[in-house]
């Protein structure tokens, strides 16, 4: 069954950190299809990647995204916006490095 | 459309150029446009088919990764790779000649789209290399008949050392080994492209599609019957090689060579191309795979760091004037790799260069403290003479590493940016720095070396801690790094106490491997190791990605890991440090407080 998105935040971020990397400023559509839709391809996707920690201030490898449907033509902007809200859920921790 | 077509004397030329992308990649789109031009392709108004690419750096890169990244099973596999084999297959059962003009790269499945065409021209330049990609980057099968096409086409012995060993070939070698027809100089390749094709065109040019190294087995086999022979002894050899693998990786490398020998032994066609499918639908759900497919995206995200927030600048002139000994033999190094718009200047050179796009690499006024750390000043004429140092740094460049460090103390430098670049397009893998008290190469090095030291000095096996550490995936181990190490002169005073020098000694001595061995000298260099990771305010490498990248490169830390920091998490962290006492003799004290820190207060590197 599809999700629903449940975080706006979130997929405001996601559609964000896309237009940055596409570099433009179109509209984006929940079903719009990474692959088929809006061009993109495994190197875009690292590019993707930088644009999303820039966004959400996390380092979010997308490989776990892209093996989680049977097609890649089922990769949508809404079901990457899913998967960034529950890599980031309860994201409150802060990085102690020893000094 | 990313294949722009266009005519000239009867030929119809089909140049890629991937929108968007700094190389060429085959996804569905672009196999649909080629497939529909090559089915319109008539021997009536066409006299060849040329296939070329509009960049220069890039032939065809790659496109299977996110394709096996959602296969399932044989089914699902011969779905989502269905388009691009039609179109690799239009390529070879064109009814006029298909010829392939190379500049680039040509790795994994660009390297297939090879194999499907007949005839082949290749540009020489540093950037234009042969590569099959898919078990030394990421641990896949290939799909696109690669397993068939290379035995049949330059040999079993040549097939095993592409695919299983992930030999990387320039146009020489290519050339030699009947992988493409000829190599032209790349200033006059467009003209010479032409000049070919008149040639493929009257006859006067041998196709690829017959291999020389298996007319000279079939020469065997009528002399002695020995082509099974020659066969069955490159089979024991290469599944001996496959034995002193990881045991996790085993099974993946035995399917591949079956494969090959398959072909080699006659099998082809649907059930060849059937049995590949099912092999890499297979394996590409093994942990090692999954794991091994995210290093991709790992090894992009830290090309692309150097260059973020900074304008792109482009360079015409490297002008490399060091004295120092690793000075010069860079500048040769340089020197040798062409890389198309850039010229190297050497030192005493009074030829002119446009200062707006010169990047000058010269001594530091520090004294280097080894001489494999190239003390650079570089920068742009332009570049405001207050900014700081930058260091260059290759500690195994004379064992061959092709690995750099540019240590920098500010981001978004755009001589940084650029001298990233050019390394990168000449051949080299670069990774940015921010060094608070050692480079990071050095700082890597001790970290991996030092508990291996103090395991041998404290009465364990050397052959033990090399065997764990095969097992672990290590798969060039340590004795070939501490033997690159000694070369390259000066050690860090830590490794340098006799103690631990003697006992990094013993590695060489070690004539077999031991096995069945605890994870604890793994656990150890883990740990270790996570000094080197932004978990610590002292490691140089300000990003997981680049501790990654680094560790890969400089170490050879599995693939089948994913990647150094994709393997400590906190768990695997708070595991190691339940080993106690026995793993507390083998690593620092601040490796301890960076674990026991990471473990209690820390994040993920990676979500």
């Amino acid at each position: 069954m599809k999700r629903l998105i449940m975080d706006t935040a979130v997929y405001e971020k996601t559609c964000a950190a896309i237009r940055d990397t596409m570099h433009t400023a179109r509209e984006l559509a929940e079903n719009d299809r990474l692959v088929l839709d809006l061009g993109f391809d495994s190197l875009r996707i690292a590019t993707l990647s930088i644009a999303i920690e820039e966004e959400f201030g996390a380092v979010i490898l997308l490989n776990e995204w892209l093996s989680s449907v049977d097609d890649p033509d089922r990769l949508t902007v809404g079901s990457l916006a899913n998967y960034l809200a529950g890599a980031t859920a309860g994201d409150t921790e802060v990085n102690h490095a020893v000094p | 459309m990313p294949f722009h077509d266009s005519r000239r004397n009867g030929i119809l030329y089909l140049t890629l150029d991937t929108p968007g992308s700094e190389v060429n990649v085959i996804c569905r789109a672009t196999a649909m446009q080629l497939e529909s031009c090559m089915r319109r392709v008539s021997p009536a108004d066409t006299g060849a088919v040329v296939i070329r690419s509009a960049k220069t750096n890039s032939f065809v890169n790659g496109a299977q990764l996110m394709l096996a990244q959602a296969a399932r099973n044989e089914d699902s596999a011969a779905r989502l790779t269905e388009g691009i084999a039609a179109a690799y297959q239009s390529l070879r059962e064109a009814h006029v000649p298909v010829v392939a003009a190379v500049e680039g790269n040509c790795y994994g499945c660009g390297l297939e789209l090879l194999l499907h065409c007949k005839y082949r021209i290749a540009s020489e330049t540093q950037e234009t290399h042969f590569r099959m990609t898919e078990i030394a980057d990421y641990l896949l099968i290939p799909v696109f008949r690669g397993t068939q096409h290379l035995p049949e086409q330059v040999g079993l012995a040549n097939a095993i050392d592409l695919l299983l060993w992930g030999e990387k070939w320039n146009t020489g070698r290519a050339l030699a080994e009947g992988l493409i027809n000829e190599v032209v100089p790349a200033r006059v390749f467009e003209s010479e492209v032409d000049g070919f094709v008149e040639r493929v065109i009257a006859g006067q040019v041998r196709h690829c599609f017959s291999a020389t190294q298996i007319g000279r087995v079939a020469d065997h086999a009528e002399a002695g019957g020995r082509r099974n022979c020659y066969s069955a002894e490159l089979k024991r050899e290469t599944e001996a090689r496959i034995e002193s693998l990881p045991s996790a990786y085993r099974s993946l490398y035995r399917e591949c060579l079956d494969l090959l020998v398959r072909a080699a032994a006659g099998e082809r066609g649907p059930n060849h191309h059937a049995r590949e499918l099912a092999s890499a639908a297979r394996t590409a759900s093994m942990e090692i795979s999954k794991a091994a497919a995210g290093f991709f995206y790992i090894r992009q995200m830290a090309a692309m760091l150097p260059s973020l927030k900074t304008p792109l600048r482009k360079v015409s002139t490297i002008r490399a004037a060091p004295s120092s000994r690793f000075g010069r033999d860079l500048g040769s190094e340089l020197e040798e790799r062409i890389v198309p718009g850039v010229q190297v200047m050497r030192a005493g050179s009074d030829e002119a260069a446009d200062p707006e796009s010169t990047i000058t690499l010269s001594d530091m006024e520090e004294k280097p403290q080894s001489p494999n750390q190239f003390g650079v000043q570089l920068g742009f004429h332009d570049t405001p003479p207050d900014l700081p140092d930058r260091v260059l740094y290759s500690p195994l460049f004379r064992s061959g590493s092709q690995l750099f460090e540019i240590a920098i103390r500010v981001e978004g430098d755009a001589a940084v940016s650029a001298l990233a670049q050019y390394l990168t397009k000449a051949g080299f893998t670069v990774v940015l720095s921010k060094p608070q008290r050692a480079l990071g190469f050095d700082q890597m090095l001790s970290a991996f070396l030092l508990p291996i030291a103090d395991y041998i000095a404290g009465g364990g096996s050397a052959g033990g801690a090399a065997g764990s550490l095969r097992e672990f995936g290590f798969i060039r181990g340590p004795r070939q790094l501490w033997n690159a190490v000694r070369q390259a002169g000066p050690l860090s005073q830590e490794i340098a106490c006799p103690r631990r020098a003697t006992a990094l000694e013993s590695l060489r001595q070690v004539d077999a491997e031991e096995s069945g061995l605890d994870s604890l000298v793994p656990d150890a260099v883990c740990l270790s190791l996570l000094t080197c990771t932004p978990a610590s305010s002292k490691a140089a490498f300000f990003h997981p990605v680049l501790a990654d990248l680094a560790a890969r490169e400089l170490l050879d830390f599995p693939l089948g890991r994913g990647s150094l920091c994709r393997y400590l998490t906190k768990p695997t962290v708070a595991r190691m440090l339940t080993r106690g006492s026995a793993i507390e003799a083998l690593v620092s004290n601040e490796a301890l407080a960076v674990a026991e820190n990471f473990v209690r207060s820390g994040k993920e590197f990676y979500r």
